[in-house]
């Protein structure tokens, strides 16, 4: 089984990966159109890279968030929480930035299941 | 009885020698293949498998003793394409090679099986061989003129042609017709035919046919080879219980249209490897369908789409982990655009299992 599988099969990677995936859809199907964090993403290299590109998704999500939460009262939104950011940082340190960015994307990628 | 060297476990061998020219070679084993066993009546049994210097063809049943009258029928158009190159000319008393293979094959019958039940018959190739014929580049692209004469010296001259000994010229050319897959675009011509590792004939021939009738993306050559394959592995896959046949992988030919004569473009063998991972398991059929579907057949298709065919299938040629990215991250941007379905998570999944990671 390939390292990227691994990382794949990682429930922080799949956390960050659902969040990803609502935050680059389009807004008139409830997506946060946040392109910039994907394209950050691609392209972190190296660990202050990824922390600063997590740091500022983050924000940017949880604004995507709370704009759902108002837009959809009595919803609430998807966000991955603080254990799964720890989680992340320390795959990254352990398997390298860019195969976690990748898998982050890929998770992006996957259809959701019906309750999310 | 006393038993000829090419009686092996009852069943008699054939035996194909290979020259190195990777379509020529194959196209000869299937053509011989389709000389014994015919194409109305289907009598003699024949396994074709590649034993790496030879491929090797096992008859169970008889062999005929004359051809079938089917086998100089075929498509029109496949008989245009492979002799593309050949000129009609009034004066000429040049037979037209259609005619010229019927009567070969005919009169020599007995004389072909003959020559390949020896396991030491190797084609005669060069510039001037007796009753040679010429190898055409739709035979094999590595026999054009241009990839293997000096063009830049003092002089310029149009190089030569190839011959080889009739024989295995008939065969070859009706190997070319009844197996290989012709797909055309508007600047390039593939030519793509799946190596025997281990086939019954009978069973290639309707993964051949059912082929032949699934249109494939033709933005690139690179995209119908990967296509072609996919749709061939789909094939292998839903046979996965009974399997008939083993190939391991595509002898492919690309030519450059041209205003005159097609030119010579390149050519090589893709492994399948990575498919056949994916013809193996349980979800096999569904990931590699939903491969199938990224590839658009009509050639209008362009920005997005394009771009993601263009990327699956030079991922599917090289599944490297730089490819991988490039194709997801082709793949997210049609999502965004609507263009894009997302994936079932078990059928990325499958998909990941088989891309390295840096």
């Amino acid at each position: 089984m390939s390292k990227l599988h691994e990382l794949f099969s990682n429930p922080a990677v799949e956390s960050f990966g659902t969040a990803l995936r609502f935050a680059v859809g389009k807004r008139e199907y409830g997506g946060g159109e946040d392109y910039a964090s994907l394209i950050e993403f691609e392209y972190a290299e190296n660990m202050a890279q990824f922390i600063d590109t997590l740091k500022k998704f983050l924000r940017r999500y949880d604004a995507y968030a709370r704009r759902y939460e108002h837009d959809n009262p009595g919803k609430t939104a998807f966000r991955p929480n603080e254990k799964t950011l720890d989680e992340l940082v320390r795959l990254a340190n352990e398997h390298g930035v860019r195969n976690v960015c990748a898998t982050i994307i890929s998770h992006a990628l996957v259809r959701p299941y019906k309750e999310e | 009885m006393t038993k000829t060297i090419s009686d092996f476990n009852g069943k008699e061998r054939f035996y194909i020698n290979k020259t190195g020219l990777e379509l020529f070679d194959a196209i000869r084993a299937y053509g011989l293949g389709i000389m014994i066993s015919g194409i109305r009546y289907e009598e003699s049994e024949v396994t074709i498998k590649d034993v790496g210097h030879a491929y090797v063809l096992e008859v169970d049943g008889e062999p005929p003793k004359e051809p079938d009258e089917e086998l100089f029928a075929g498509d029109e158009n496949k008989w245009r394409q492979i002799f593309r190159t050949f000129k009609v000319r009034k004066d000429a008393k040049k037979k037209h090679p259609k005619d010229d293979l019927g009567e070969i094959i005919s009169q020599n019958f007995e004389k072909i099986l003959g020559i390949h039940k020896r396991a030491d018959f190797i084609p005669e190739i060069g510039k001037r061989v007796k009753e040679g014929r010429t190898l055409y580049q739709t035979l094999d692209v590595s026999a054009a003129k241009g990839f293997r004469e000096e063009k830049r010296s003092a002089t310029y001259h149009e190089g030569s042609q190839l011959e080889v000994d009739r024989y295995s010229w008939a065969i070859a050319v009706l190997g070319a017709i009844h197996f290989i897959s012709w797909r055309e675009s508007v600047d390039f011509m593939t030519i793509l035919i799946p190596n025997p590792l281990d086939v019954y004939l009978l069973e290639h021939r309707e993964i051949s046919d059912r082929l032949e009738k699934e249109g494939v993306c033709r933005i690139s050559a690179t995209t119908t080879l990967a296509h072609y394959s996919v749709k061939l592995a789909i094939q292998i896959a839903k046979r996965r219980k009974a399997p008939l046949v083993k190939y391991d992988s595509v002898i492919f030919n690309v030519m450059q249209k041209t205003g005159r004569q097609p030119k010579p473009s390149g050519g090589g063998k893709y492994s399948l490897d990575f498919l056949e991972k994916f013809a193996n398991i349980s979800q096999g059929v569904e990931v590699l369908e939903r491969i199938d579907r990224l590839f658009p057949l009509s050639r209008q298709v362009k920005g997005i789409q394009q771009d993601i065919a263009l990327a699956t299938a030079e991922f599917l040629i090289r599944p490297s982990f730089e490819n991988f990215r490039r194709w997801q991250g082709l793949y997210i941007r049609g999502y965004i655009n609507k263009k894009s379905p997302l994936w079932d998570k078990s059928l990325l999944e499958e998909i990941i299992k088989n891309v390295e990671a840096t």
